[in-house]
């Protein structure tokens, strides 16, 4: 079985435009945060938000930037971890933090405010996501992400987008509209994101041959180590997306009367 | 008054408890039982036509390749298994939740886990393409010749999640009904056990009450044995430790064994929680009743290694336990559970409509399928009939007309109450044709047993076709049966789910 090399735990990728978006994205929330307790004491937030969303900016950089994201140009394993953080770790750490301010801020304008509560109905976002991480899988996009790195960001990007409207129904707290009300509707959706991303996951897997060509031409990959390697990485998007989807039961369904209330 | 209200009266009246508590405390908890029931039960369906599918392939009438019937062999096995225990304890959790407080929240978590255990099931069988039977038996899922480790790996790993959704249920259920009763002693009637009923200080448990907290402790001890066993054989796969077949043998029949078990005396505590209602009469906590069912404590956790006679290293001494538990868990709990029953029926006035049917078929199964595991676990008639069509005889008509009758049956009996709509006429008929259908379905594989025929076989010798050919029909009756029912459950099931929060509610 041949060797690919990777790089470790020192070796991050330095990328200013996008370090500077984090940074830039952290700091206008940390100022919204601080001006809601400002203003008045109902639009406050708690800690924990900022905490999650700052966990999520960390988060981010983690999977893009850390050896994570660059050894994912050899190793679709590492691709995969990449894709796990920001679909089932980022995304709903965002929404954990900015959902509440969305739910809160009148000033916004009402398309801002509105948005998420029409693109993030079950359906539609239950589709958008598993269009996405479909297509994207697919050996052609996927090749397409590898051969050429502003394709490579758009899918990102895609994958964040899509990810943080599947949380929404679940995570978004908006007062108007509220798509899942009771703990039957949650545990149905949970179960539809469980299984599309498990039978992508599990394909990936069991597939007997190398699915991603780009990787057999990575230096010091074989055919047999590109297939292992294809194995783990199916793996990494099937078992760690049961236990995401376990914790994710935990914290969302909720006592019934607290949905009442809710709901009311 | 509303008629939900007035049955409520009546049933106080009786000493009955009604399906949903005065204070409609239990609404959310109904819910969650109506979900586990159409879960499992719409399962099982999908199941038996993958059922269908081995029984035309075993008749040569749809011939399909053999990597593919042990992959729909394993998949028909371990979903009929799971989808049967989560539509029975589903109805469980309904026929306490009026005098136990359950958490309807924890019965939903416990569903997703179980459900996202089951995935991988299908997923590792179906496009993983292991095929290793639903028992998983070491060493033969780590070494498939068509199936990869990873194949093996997800089925292990569709088991785990299961055992844990199994144990949160049961872990919450035996907390909940201790709570309730005061402890344990007094939820088993333990005073009253060892007095021989003379010490009555102690409020009893209703039946179905301690039905559960019997089977709550059953299903601990089997998930927990079922959840370490796959230490050492994910270590094994790893290459740090080689594991012992004969262990590992043990531990997983404790588990699936158990597992498949507790699904008929789940089934059994629906009737206890059912019939009352059906006939007006209460069922009565008695010595022989608490007797009948703390002995399965013990006696349901030794009888599994009847499947291990054929295991020559396995100690005799486990094996006569095997021998002497498998009659003692079966007989007691069932005659007591006939014999109250009748007392129940006769005389009652009751009126036969489909939920009492599905009711007294699954007594019928539960004695035919009973006496047929109770034979097959005799040590002599063993050696010739187990690995014969005997073994799907027995543990096909104690589900299919013993716990999927029961669970069938409790449904109707929900959706009855809390639509207040009646079942349809045509549902009774609609039950005689499952009861024929399945038993025709069922005495093919008895015949079948008694003459030989192997079973686990893809492909069936010319001569041995005829007895799946003939069952073939029976099948069609059984599915127009369960179809119309199923239709039936249907139209009415909104209702019902609407009722759970009560008749005034509802207005």
């Amino acid at each position: 079985m041949g060797t690919v090399s990777v790089s470790f735990v020192w070796g991050w990728e330095w990328d200013p435009p996008f370090v500077a978006a984090l940074v830039v994205a952290e700091l206008v929330y940390v100022v919204l945060w601080a001006r809601g307790g400002i203003v008045s004491r109902s639009l406050r937030l708690p800690p924990s938000r900022l905490t999650a969303f700052t966990a999520a900016m960390a988060i981010i950089a983690i999977a893009l930037l850390s050896p994570i994201g660059v050894n994912g140009e050899r190793l679709l394993s590492m691709h995969m971890v990449e894709h796990d953080l920001l679909i089932w770790v980022a995304a709903p750490l965002v929404l954990v933090g900015v959902a509440p301010m969305l739910d809160r801020a009148e000033r916004f304008p009402a398309v801002v405010r509105k948005a998420p509560g029409y693109l993030g109905r079950p359906l539609v976002a239950w589709v958008t996501s598993t269009i996405l991480l479909w297509v994207w899988h697919a050996p052609l996009a996927y090749e397409w992400t590898l051969a050429d790195e502003t394709v490579h960001h758009i899918e990102h990007l895609s994958f964040l987008g899509a990810y943080l409207l599947y949380w929404w129904p679940l995570i978004g707290s908006s007062r108007e509209i509220d798509s899942l009300p009771t703990n039957g509707a949650r545990v149905a959706y949970l179960v539809a994101g469980m299984m599309q991303s498990a039978l992508l996951g599990a394909l990936i897997t069991f597939h007997q041959s190398v699915l991603y060509t780009a990787y057999l031409h990575v230096p010091g990959a074989t055919p047999v180590s590109a297939l292992a390697n294809q194995r783990l990485a199916g793996a990494l998007m099937w078992y760690p997306g049961a236990i995401i989807f376990t914790v994710a039961a935990v914290l969302v369904i909720r006592p019934p009367a607290r949905l009442a209330t809710r709901a009311a | 008054m509303t008629p939900a209200s007035r049955q409520a009266a009546l049933a106080d009246a009786a000493g009955l408890t009604p399906l949903l508590a005065p204070d409609r405390a239990n609404s959310s908890v109904l819910r969650v039982a109506l979900a586990y029931l159409v879960v499992g039960l719409g399962s099982f369906l999908l199941m038996g036509l993958l059922g269908l599918l081995m029984r035309l392939d075993q008749g040569g009438i749809l011939v399909i390749a053999p990597v593919w019937f042990y992959r729909v062999m394993t998949l028909h096995g371990a979903g009929m298994v799971a989808s049967i225990l989560l539509a029975v304890t589903g109805g469980l959790a309904g026929a306490v939740s009026a005098t136990t407080r359950l958490s309807a929240r924890v019965l939903w978590i416990a569903l997703v886990i179980y459900v996202i255990g089951t995935s991988f099931v299908i997923l590792a069988t179906m496009v993983g393409g292991f095929g290793g039977g639903w028992t998983v038996l070491y060493p033969l899922p780590t070494h498939g010749l068509v199936w990869t480790l990873d194949a093996a790996l997800a089925m292990y790993a569709g088991y785990l999640f299961v055992a844990l959704g199994l144990l949160l249920y049961s872990v919450h259920m035996l907390h909940a009904l201790a709570s309730a009763h005061g402890g344990l002693v007094r939820l088993f009637a333990l005073r009253f056990l060892f007095s021989f009923g003379r010490d009555t200080r102690d409020p009893l448990p209703r039946p179905p009450e301690l039905i559960a907290g019997v089977i709550s402790i059953d299903s601990i001890a089997a998930a927990t044995v079922g959840a370490l066993y796959l230490v050492p054989i994910f270590l094994h796969a790893a290459g740090v430790i080689s594991v012992d077949a004969l262990y590992a043998k043990n531990a997983v029949l404790l588990f699936g064994h158990t597992m498949a078990n507790l699904s008929i005396y789940v089934g059994a505590g629906l009737v206890y929680a059912a019939l009352p209602a059906f006939t007006g009469r209460p069922w009565r906590t008695t010595w022989a009743v608490v007797c009948a069912w703390d002995l399965i404590i013990i006696l349901m956790l030794t009888n599994y290694s009847h499947h291990l006679y054929a295991d020559f290293a396995q100690p005799v001494g486990l094996q006569l336990l095997a021998e002497i538990a498998s009659y003692a868990v079966a007989l007691p709990s069932f005659i007591v559970t006939i014999i109250g029953a009748l007392a129940l029926i006769y005389r009652s006035g009751i009126r036969w409509t489909a939920a009492p049917m599905l009711m007294a078929l699954g007594i019928w199964g539960w004695v035919f399928g009973g006496l047929g595991a109770v034979l097959d676990a005799t040590i002599p008639v063993n050696q010739v009939l187990h690995n014969t069509m005997w073994v799907p005889a027995h543990f096909h008509t104690y589900y299919l007309l013993g716990a999927v009758a029961f669970a069938w049956g409790y449904l109707f009996h929900m959706v009855r109450e809390l639509s207040n709509q009646r079942a349809s006429r045509a549902s009774s008929i609609a039950v005689w044709l499952y009861g024929i259908g399945g038993a025709g379905f069922i005495l093919m594989f008895f015949v079948a047993g008694a003459n030989s025929v192997p079973r686990r076989y893809a492909v069936h010798l010319a001569q041995w076709q005829t007895y799946a050919r003939v069952a073939i029909p029976f099948v069609i009756v059984l599915a127009l049966g369960l179809a119309w029912l199923s239709w039936d459950l249907a139209r009415r099931f909104m209702a019902a789910w609407r009722g759970t929060e009560g008749p005034a509610l509802q207005s």
